[in-house]
């Protein structure tokens, strides 16, 4: 297996992100596979921005920490960069040499391109020098420019002056690679067939088109980093599917609204992170309470507070299980890859429905923007499940929360005889509101007993690696990626390694988890958060501690190779 | 006829300013055409939302403050349904008048009515943000700190497209202005100045000496008159202060596919060419 790593880095505003796609997309329009990572701090202008794009000839999911080839569009991301890249690293910098002199950087092996004098000369500005050196980069990697032009047209199709000029300076970047006589980078690759199937998709991207492909058909949202990019996708493109997008005006409106029209029948679906999963939770309880479906995503950062809010972190975990007062049923599922969060979005709105209960699909910063190379074929929704939903007419005298199932007939307004009241307050079968009752326990009962029906009916935790291994890893959501990669890597190398990937976080399937720990030599939790809060959920339902954590709660995710050295000192 | 009473126990005290907005939305139920299963009432927490399940139709009784915006999703989820949101000034003023402001702002097609008695009730009588500066309640028994938030002026500068204010003891005024709210196309504001007995009765003795009718020559498709009038501190006027049938609603304004359906057919939708247009 080889990898080879490439990042674009410079400051916000000269145009990182655009580029490290067009890389992704292009290489892996080439036969290979991608996988793209980003970081950017919470600016608009200026700062230093990254995107890194890691290839392989085999599907990866993680990023290394290390750099191959690196292309800086200015000198201060350029100086923060040098540490990072590998002792043969090639370094192309987007600028003249005498730059580096005056930055003492002259005994450094960094290849000059002066791209704003190729982006002018060849009709362009000069903030398409990031265009200029993409088009000196594949010229380094032998990549045909007709792959790159479609991309190109994929992009700025709607503006074609824009298109035209961004073609004729990517071909004087690639020209001024061949007048260069720079030597060319063999990547020596195989090339894939399979990942010419594949689509270049982040978390968030895979959670948009789950919702429009499940069916939802309102989408409420307050903008927050790292969820945003759900409500910006929707915003333009779910209108034409049918979607009414509603950007509301504070975290508990967005709320309120989708439990609101989830109650009028629809399907409604907000998006969020940490600190207004904090403004819903009150709401949260309100639809178990009233057993109104509702399905929020919590794509976590770095906190608390507002904490480092570009920044990754498994943060949510503690709050998403136990963040309402008193007890509610409710399911938090933590995808672990872009497909996984199309499929899991699904379930996830079906299982509200289904059990008349809140849903919280919780991501991460990693997750939520970074390229996955995915099966285009996993992305379909067949069929949908809204469980009791009644339409048309019910008979008189109907019992909304009749206590004698744990899930009831479900109606809506406009249907015929259905009156009922979602009562934030506790309430009879008709959903009125009681004092001291006797039904109090038996409409808790009814509520609460949800909980044993869905750990049976949910997935098992997915299993990975060895059946009698040295160490066996438990963990959720984004980091199953490095994980896969990381373990792929000790296995080649002889190690006995096996990992739980654990996608239902509440409630923990007991079963599978204990049998795990249990048959484990060492078993060792790995989560991007202070307290490993993901295994005091282990630990409260199974009585079970790991022997090992490896934590990280710096606002980076988990690296490839860092993650296979942590993990040689356990074996 | 339609059977609005579901035989819930009404828990008001004897004299209640509720009892006027809640007699004249059942007398609009009664007399619409519109089917009784098509009506949405929301409420929240407090003495104006006790009432919740009295009334035999949908009813989406939310968390504290939050009434009018949940109203607002269901109207954006189906808007063949009438909704009318309730909620007190404790709520609406205190706790979330951002919801106010915003539904105004967004001029959804709905109706709320906010009954205020300028006290909370349920909790046994502390200051609201409609309590008169130096009124002495339980809370802030040295008399109210600050001063009175005025509601009505609040929805008009917010963009609100129907504005009534009138005191509950004016039983056909109460109910001319509900009826007429309801059928205005737009988000409709009925603020009912009450007493709450109990608990801060002298308040609504006081309002009730400033009250005065607006004039024969009221013209309530002014705004600047209107906002002349709600702003007139010597008197407090009544009556309905601001109809604009001219503004569109958020439904009218906001673009998505079949627009004209409600959102309740809800089925799986191929994306695989979205998908690959813009992430191949």
């Amino acid at each position: 297996m080889k990898r080879v790593s490439i990042k674009i880095a410079g400051a916000a505003g000269e145009g990182i992100k655009t580029p490290g796609v067009i890389i992704a997309k292009a290489l892996k329009r080439c036969g290979y596979y991608t996988f793209g990572y980003t970081e950017y701090p919470s600016l608009v202008k200026g700062g230093h921005n990254t995107f890194q794009v890691d290839i392989s000839d085999e599907k990866i999911s993680s990023s290394k920490s290390r750099t191959d080839i690196l292309l800086s569009l200015n000198i201060k991301s350029l100086k923060k960069e040098l540490q990072n890249v590998e002792d043969n690293g090639i370094i192309f910098y987007a600028g003249k040499e005498q730059d580096l002199a005056k930055e003492s950087l002259d005994n450094f092996d960094i290849k000059c391109v002066d791209t704003s004098k190729i982006a002018e000369s060849a009709g362009g500005t000069k903030i398409m020098q990031n265009t200029a050196i993409l088009g000196f980069l594949f010229g380094a990697l032998g990549v045909s420019l007709d792959v790159v032009k479609e991309i190109f047209k994929e992009f700025f199709g709607g503006n074609p002056e824009l298109l035209e000029k961004n073609i004729k300076v990517l071909e004087a970047g690639n020209k001024a690679y061949e007048d260069s006589g720079y030597k060319k980078i063999n990547l020596n690759f195989n090339q894939s067939e399979d990942s010419k199937n594949q689509i270049v998709v982040t978390g968030n991207e895979a959670l948009a088109l789950s919702a429009i492909a499940s069916g939802v058909r309102m989408f409420s949202a307050y903008p927050m980093t790292p969820a945003t990019s759900i409500l910006t996708m929707l915003a333009k493109f779910g209108p034409k599917y049918g979607m009414q997008i509603n950007q509301m005006d504070d975290e508990i409106a967005v709320i309120q609204t989708c439990l609101a029209a989830n109650f009028a029948g629809t399907r409604a679906l907000c998006a969020t992170s940490g600190g207004g999963m904090a403004l819903m939770s009150e709401t949260l309880g309100f639809a178990g309470l009233s057993e109104t479906p509702l399905v929020m995503i919590d794509a976590s950062r770095s906190g608390p507070a507002t904490g480092i809010p570009t920044w990754h972190a498994q943060d949510d975990i503690r709050a998403a299980v136990g963040n309402t007062p008193s007890d509610i049923p409710k399911v938090v599922v933590a995808p672990g890859d872009a497909k996984e969060c199309f499929e899991d979005l699904k379930d996830a709105l079906d299982i509200s429905e289904v059990y008349q209960i809140p849903v919280i699909l919780i991501t991460d910063k990693f997750m939520a923007e970074t390229n996955y190379c995915e099966d285009l074929d996993g992305f379909c929704v067949k069929e949908i499940n809204r469980g009791k939903l009644e339409h048309g007419e019910v008979e008189e005298g109907f019992k909304r929360f009749d206590v004698s199932n744990n899930v009831s007939r479900r109606t809506y307004p406009g249907v015929k005889n259905g009156y009922f009241v979602a009562s934030s307050d506790e309430h009879d079968e008709y959903g009125r509101s009681i004092d001291y009752d006797p039904i109090r326990n038996k409409m808790m009962e009814k509520r609460m007993g949800k909980l044993n029906l869905i750990e049976r009916e949910l997935r098992d935790p997915k299993f990975y690696g060895d059946d009698s291994a040295d160490i066996s890893i438990i963990s959720h959501g984004s980091n199953k990626g490095p994980i896969l990669d990381a373990i792929r890597e000790l296995r080649r190398n002889g190690a006995k390694v096996n990992f739980m990937h654990v996608e239902y976080v509440f409630p923990l399937k007991k079963g599978p988890v204990m049998e795990f720990l249990s048959n484990a030599k060492k078993s060792i939790l790995i989560e991007a958060n202070y307290s490993g809060q993901f295994g005091e959920v282990i630990r409260q339902k199974t009585l079970m501690d790991v022997d090992e954590k490896i934590l990280r709660y710096d606002g980076r995710p988990f690296f490839v190779d860092e993650l296979v050295k942590k993990l040689e000192v356990l074996l | 006829m339609k059977n609005l009473l579901t035989g819930q126990e009404n828990t008001w005290c004897p004299g209640c300013g509720h009892f006027a907005g809640l007699s004249a939305i059942h007398k609009v139920i009664e007399e619409s055409d519109i089917p009784q299963e098509n009506f949405v009432l929301t409420y929240d927490i407090g003495c104006s939302s006790n009432i919740a399940g009295y009334t035999k139709v949908y009813t989406l009784k939310t968390l504290h403050g939050r009434s009018v915006i949940a109203g607002a999703g269901v109207h954006l989820a189906n808007q063949k349904l009438k909704v009318i949101s309730f909620a007190g000034d404790g709520g609406t003023m205190c706790e979330a008048p951002n919801h106010l402001i915003h539904c105004a702002r967004h001029n959804f097609d709905m109706t709320f009515i906010m009954q205020n008695n300028q006290i909370f009730g349920l909790t046994t009588g502390q200051s609201t943000a409609t309590s008169q500066k130096s009124a002495k309640t339980s809370s802030q028994p040295y008399g109210t700190v600050s001063r009175p938030l005025n509601p009505s002026l609040l929805v008009l500068t917010s963009g609100g497209t129907f504005i009534a204010r009138v005191f509950s003891n004016e039983t056909a005024k109460v109910l001319d202005s509900v009826r007429r709210a309801i059928n205005h196309r737009g988000f409709s504001f009925v603020e009912i100045l009450q007493p709450c007995v109990t608990f801060a009765p002298t308040a609504f003795q006081e309002a009730l000496k400033l009250k005065k009718d607006l004039p024969e020559n009221y013209n309530a498709k002014s705004y600047e008159e209107a906002f002349k009038y709600l702003s007139d501190k010597s008197a407090i006027y009544s009556g309905i202060f601001y109809i604009n049938e001219e503004e569109k609603t958020y439904i009218d304004n906001i673009y998505y596919e079949n627009k004209g359906e409600n959102l309740l057919d809800v089925k799986p939708v191929d994306i695989s060419h979205l998908a690959k247009e813009l992430f191949y």
